[in-house]
């Protein structure tokens, strides 16, 4: 690649660089790592550090290390780092020659030139501070642009059909939700809320202070006063938080976490998603009261988005999209890892200004929802035949989601599992893959119905294997069947297959003598539409082969075929005494 | 062609027709002349086929020819890949067996102190010392394979504190050690070849007081330390 341009995502706690490659978009990484932690330290022999290294070192020797510089872009302040005193943009430089270089070293040629994304609510001054910042680290930066635009480009917004979209973004430890209006390709950030201090770092550390309640009430021992093993603990929280995202129950098993007269205590303890949506539910409620407070501001209702993009780690939270959902209406979207989506959109952006062709962000998602019939008690009676989605439509795929289902009626041995693929809330109404059928079902409390766990694995061909699990005694029955699949991109049928297709239609026509006419006709109609378009011919030569092409497209729209023949007679005839 | 070569034959036939001339069947001068335009007309629509099944052909192979060389450039890029995700692949499932490895230790090391206590040499404590034998053997097995496949684990208590190898999640004040060496390992860290598994988790002396003590406590703490091992 000859002088690139890349596309970086600066963020708080987290930076990212990308490149179109091959009218790709792909994020460049190094040894694996796909994200680079925004911190920047001296070390005690007096060499910089940038990302782990630098975060390695923060507890040992805080005044030689600096996090979350971007919170203080734009101001006057000084960093003190052992014998410098240095500006934000000088510390933030440090970041982005770093990006540089994992950039260089994926690329293998002088990275010179940038993208950089900005929060919307950037003020002119924490631009310029960033801009400087691009400049000390030796990166043009070509252009600087919002993140929740970076976002829309990353999903090929540009290109779609005018709309306004929401942007919710929800990172390790800051929140933000933008209004943005896209008309004829351009993007304008309408309106923007956020909250600075709020992230998934928050949902660790109260899943992490619910463990410590759990651990006080079995042992009396109160572990908020021990540093090393609420640090266990709350990675332990997070740990399961991941889980949970994909499975409706986590185990967290920390031995040896502390010792009470000799006596060692462990913490093995199972937590369902439904609990730790519990102690988290607030705190979504609040990114919703901002949501509101975007489209107030902005003068407009959840009726008026057309979409909803998810950004930022934490969105991969269930609860996160289920709230959004029920509280707007619309169904977010997150076919695109959302930790990665900004730098991809910086990218995109820096092949339109270089002039690469880009083809969307290749993603491969299940195009319908797929899911389980399940029934309702309602009063006495239960309504079958409901339509529960366990995987959403337009999730990308691999992927592996599990829920927990109850018998309907206590006492109840067998459940038959049928799996649907569609949108309708009625199962029957969706298309059938497959049923079976799990039996010998136990509850685990006695006189209560019984539980059984929902798997569904989908890969990237479409294969999906659907696994029923019985909570109790842990016996399993699965089957596997094949769901739709889909490459998400519009522009996929590139050229190649395009002209493929047109040889083989022409293939196929020369064995029929009948469609051999077909083929006569459209090179003949090609020919004259060309010559009308160089725009040689003259006023009278121009309307009487107009007139020709008119008069075939009426008999082909027509259907007459004697009529059709003539026309293109008369066209070949036009044609052959014009001499072209 | 079929078509090109019978509007050739019948041309000749025509020419050889005029060449013999004056005979009562051949027609006449115009309808000669008209003849030759049909046929003229039928060669242009010829051409014009076959110009554009040309250039269908070229651009077909054009098609062709870039969908080559890029699957060349994938499979290349797919073998470089292959074995990069293999090792990725392995990385993480070793990352996924450390913590029981970080278990196994804390129950021997438990074990050790218990059995320090137990200061009486009775059968208690001769089944226990047995019970903890066997279990000391069961991880050196699984030392021994992560050996094999190049885990080895990183020194650190007594070793100057080194960001590259090493995450901070405590200060050690006391002073029983210089300034920047390891006094303790809260988790221990691990390499594969030249690339850091896990950092180690550990408490570095420090036995001037810091400035810079954070606010919050022990949360401020954890949050820089708990993503070490990506």
């Amino acid at each position: 690649m000859d002088d690139p341009i890349v596309g970086i995502d600066l963020g708080t706690t987290y930076s990212a660089v990308a490149v179109v490659q091959d009218g790709q978009p792909r994020l460049l990484t190094r040894e694996g790592a796909r994200l680079l932690p925004s911190v920047v330290g001296l070390s005690p022999q007096g060499k910089w550090l940038v990302g782990i290294p630098a975060r390695n070192q923060f507890v040992f020797a805080p005044e030689r290390t600096v996090r979350s510089i971007k919170r203080m872009m734009g101001s006057a302040e000084r960093i003190t780092l052992g014998r410098y005193t240095l500006t934000p943009p000088q510390i933030s430089a440090f970041i982005l020659h770093e990006l540089k270089a994992i950039a260089e070293a994926n690329l293998r040629c002088e990275v010179r030139r940038a993208v950089i994304t900005v929060p919307a609510y950037f003020s002119d001054a924490q631009r310029q501070a960033t801009r400087d910042a691009g400049e000390i680290a030796g990166l043009e930066v070509v252009r600087m642009i919002n993140e929740p635009t970076a976002a829309a480009l990353a999903y090929g917004l540009n290109r779609a059909e005018d709309q306004l979209v929401l942007v919710y973004d929800l990172g390790g430890g800051t929140f933000d939700c933008s209004l943005i209006e896209l008309v004829a390709g351009v993007v304008e950030v309408r309106a923007s809320h956020g909250d600075t201090w709020l992230g998934g770092d928050d949902f660790d550390l109260r899943l992490a202070e619910h463990l410590a309640h759990i651990f006080a009430n079995r042992y009396g021992f109160d572990l908020r006063r021990d540093h090393h093993a609420m640090a266990r603990l709350t990675r332990a929280a997070e740990r399961a938080k991941i889980e949970l995202s994909e499975h409706p129950f986590a185990w967290i098993r920390e031995e040896f976490l502390t010792e009470s007269g000799g006596k060692p205590l462990h913490l093995e303890y199972e937590i369902s998603r439904r609990q730790f949506e519990a102690l988290i539910r607030d705190l979504v409620q609040r990114t919703l009261d901002s949501v509101d407070r975007v489209l107030q501001d902005a003068g407009l209702s959840p009726r008026d988005l057309d979409r909803i993009l998810l950004v930022g780690g934490s969105t991969r939270i269930p609860l996160v999209w289920q709230m959004l959902t029920e509280h707007t209406g619309i169904e977010p979207q997150m076919a695109i890892h959302p930790e990665e989506a900004v730098a991809l959109g910086a990218a995109v952006q820096a092949a339109i200004i270089a002039g690469h062709p880009i083809e969307a962000v290749l993603v491969d998602v299940t195009p319908f929802s797929l899911g389980i019939e399940i029934a309702t008690p309602m009063g006495s009676s239960v309504i079958p035949d409901i339509y529960r989605p366990i995987i959403r439509r337009n999730t990308a795929i691999p992927c592996t989601f599990e829920e927990v289902f109850r018998t309907v009626y206590p006492g109840q041995d067998t459940v038959e599992i049928a799996v649907y693929q569609g949108e309708h809330p009625v199962a029957s109404h969706n298309r059938l893959l497959g049923r079976f059928r799990i039996e010998g079902l136990q509850p685990e409390v006695p006189g209560e119905p019984a539980r059984v766990i929902v798997r569904f694995d989908i890969d990237i061909n479409g294969q999906l294997r659907v696994q029923a699990t019985d909570r109790k005694t842990g016996q399993q029955k699965a089957i596997t069947v094949m769901a739709t699949r889909e490459r998400l991109s519009a522009e996929e049928l590139n050229r190649a297959t395009a002209q493929m297709a047109a040889l083989l239609a022409t293939q196929d026509a020369g064995s029929e003598s009948d469609t051999l006419e077909m083929g006569e006709l459209d090179v003949m109609l090609n020919r004259a539409r060309r010559l009308l378009q160089n725009g040689r011919l003259d006023m009278e030569r121009a309307d009487q082969l107009q007139a020709r092409i008119e008069a075939i497209e009426q008999a082909r729209h027509a259907g007459d075929r004697a009529m059709l023949a003539k026309a293109l007679d008369e066209l070949v005839d036009t044609l052959f005494e014009m001499g072209v | 062609m079929s078509h090109k070569r019978l509007i050739w034959e019948e041309i000749s036939q025509l020419a050889a027709q005029l060449l013999r001339g004056g005979a009562a069947e051949t027609p006449g001068i115009a309808q000669i002349a008209e003849h030759l335009n049909r046929l003229a007309r039928e060669q242009f629509k010829a051409n014009a086929l076959q110009e554009a099944t040309l250039e269908q052909q070229r651009e077909t192979i054009n098609a062709l020819r870039q969908t080559v060389t890029r699957q060349e450039e994938t499979i290349a890029l797919l073998q470089r890949n292959h074995h990069k995700d293999i090792e990725l692949a392995r990385h993480d499932l070793i990352l996924a067996i450390l913590p029981v490895v970080d278990g196994l230790e804390a129950t021997l090391n438990h074990a050790n102190q218990q059995l320090e206590r137990l200061a009486e040499w009775g059968e208690a404590r001769q089944l226990l010392s047995a019970w903890v034998e066997g279990l000391w053997m069961v991880y050196q097995r699984l030392m021994d394979v992560l050996a094999q496949v190049d885990v080895v684990p990183i020194p650190a208590v007594g070793q100057p504190f080194d960001p590259h190898l090493h995450s901070a999640v405590g200060v050690d004040r006391s002073g029983r050690a210089p300034e920047g060496v390891i006094v303790a390992e809260e988790r221990r860290g691990y390499r594969i070849r030249n690339s850091i598994l896990r950092y180690a988790d550990v408490i570095v002396s420090r036995p001037v007081r810091s400035h810079a003590a954070s606010k919050d406590g022990w949360r401020e703490t954890i949050a820089t330390a708990d993503r070490a091992a990506e």
